[in-house]
């Protein structure tokens, strides 16, 4: 399978009554992802005696969108200018739209390893699912097995982790009320530039990021490292038997 | 708003129920050995409700982390903890001390006794002896 090609604006491409829309979304800074994690509202509180967590990304991702949308196709306009010509026409698109141009964008999942290698010591792959951009026909593609080779963390990295991925507010008072969760992803961030040692799967004007690890800490999407390095931490899933004789 | 790593005090009050959460756990374990689920599901319910908002939990988890990197002799410098981990160390520090008081262990076999009033242990039934 083909590569992420991070250099270039992302397509995503909105089938709707027969129709196709594209929307051309520039390539997304550091700046601008940290800005999103800021608005991103994570939340848990009691009730009833049960944790309830909840997670709202929606108000981010659009204007995550929004902020990074430079161009859009296959709309009309009612004196036939330009989409683009609008003020603030990134707002007139079909909020559906958005939301889906956004839901793309942040389109990662765990994947399994795409070998059956043994895990080497001192170093731990994980892999990533990811829609990145549609192909040159106009079909979304999902990227599957990206993988990122870290050094193994040490206790001080471990510590940090555990440390931010802890931290939180309480909104209205210590008992039963709301925690708002900092949320870790700048720690991610940081660990994923110490820790990484090659990627595969990526490419930066058609070359493989490979094991260049300056090329990597500067090119690797924000949102694919936060992704990445949150697996990395996260325990493995124990191989549970059911048969209990 | 409260910043849950400045709160000391709730941060003590989390910890001190996940001990006694703990304590209860296990003695559903011990007692219900043998027993229907049904009966374990019962028994589940003695066992006390969170009173805090779930941040003070993670957080007093993250400290029991680093207790146990400490009791395992890993060490670290004071410089690598942050001001609040610290503090809050030393609120861990005094939730120990509080379950302990209120749990004292038997002196023969280390078991944690329900409260500090028994005559004998809940476990081996040592006799304890009255403090003059």
């Amino acid at each position: 399978m083909s590569a992420i090609e991070l250099a270039t604006p992302r397509v995503i491409v909105i089938g709707e009554r027969g129709k196709q829309y594209r929307l051309t979304i520039a390539r997304i800074a550091k700046k601008m992802w940290t800005h999103y994690f800021d608005g991103v509202v994570s939340t848990s509180e009691n009730q009833a005696g049960k944790r309830i967590d909840s997670f709202d990304s929606s108000a981010a991702r659009l204007e995550l969108v929004e902020k990074n949308l430079v161009n859009a196709e296959g709309y009309v306009t009612a004196d036939g200018s330009p989409v683009t010509a609008a003020a603030g026409w990134q707002a007139l698109l079909p909020l559906s739209h958005r939301l889906a141009a956004g839901n793309a964008i942040v389109s990662i999942d765990r994947a399994e390893p795409a070998d059956d290698e043994p895990i080497m010591l001192g170093a731990e792959s994980v892999y990533l699912n990811a829609i990145w951009s549609a192909d040159d026909k106009g079909v979304m593609q999902k990227y599957r097995g990206l993988c990122h080779r870290f050094k193994t963390p040490d206790g001080d990295q471990q510590r940090r982790y555990s440390r931010d991925s802890s931290r939180s507010r309480v909104i209205g008072g210590s008992r039963k009320n709301k925690t708002v969760w900092l949320g870790p992803q700048a720690t991610l961030v940081e660990l994923y530039d110490e820790l990484i040692l090659s990627v595969e799967g990526y490419q930066v004007n058609g070359v493989d990021l490979g094991a260049d690890r300056e090329a990597i800490v500067a090119e690797m999407d924000t949102y694919h490292k936060v992704a990445a390095a949150d697996v990395l931490f996260s325990p493995a899933a124990a191989n549970l038997s059911e048969d209990n004789d | 708003m409260i910043d849950v790593v400045q709160d000391a005090e709730g941060v003590r009050m989390a910890l001190e129920e996940i001990f006694e959460e703990d304590f209860v756990r296990s003695r559903i374990d011990h007692e219900s050995a043998g027993a229907d689920e049904q009966t374990r599901e019962r028994m589940a319910f003695q066992i006390p409700p969170r009173t805090l908002s779930p941040g003070y939990y993670d957080f007093g988890l993250h400290l029991l982390r680093l207790e146990d990197e400490q009791k395992a002799g890993i060490g670290f410098a004071a410089k690598d903890l942050a001001a609040f981990e610290v503090r809050g160390l030393l609120a861990l520090g005094r939730a120990h001390s509080a379950f302990e008081g209120r749990h004292p262990a038997c002196s023969a076999c280390g078991t944690r006794q329900q409260n500090r009033f028994g005559t004998e242990c809940s476990r081996c039934g040592v006799k304890f002896r009255k403090r003059k």
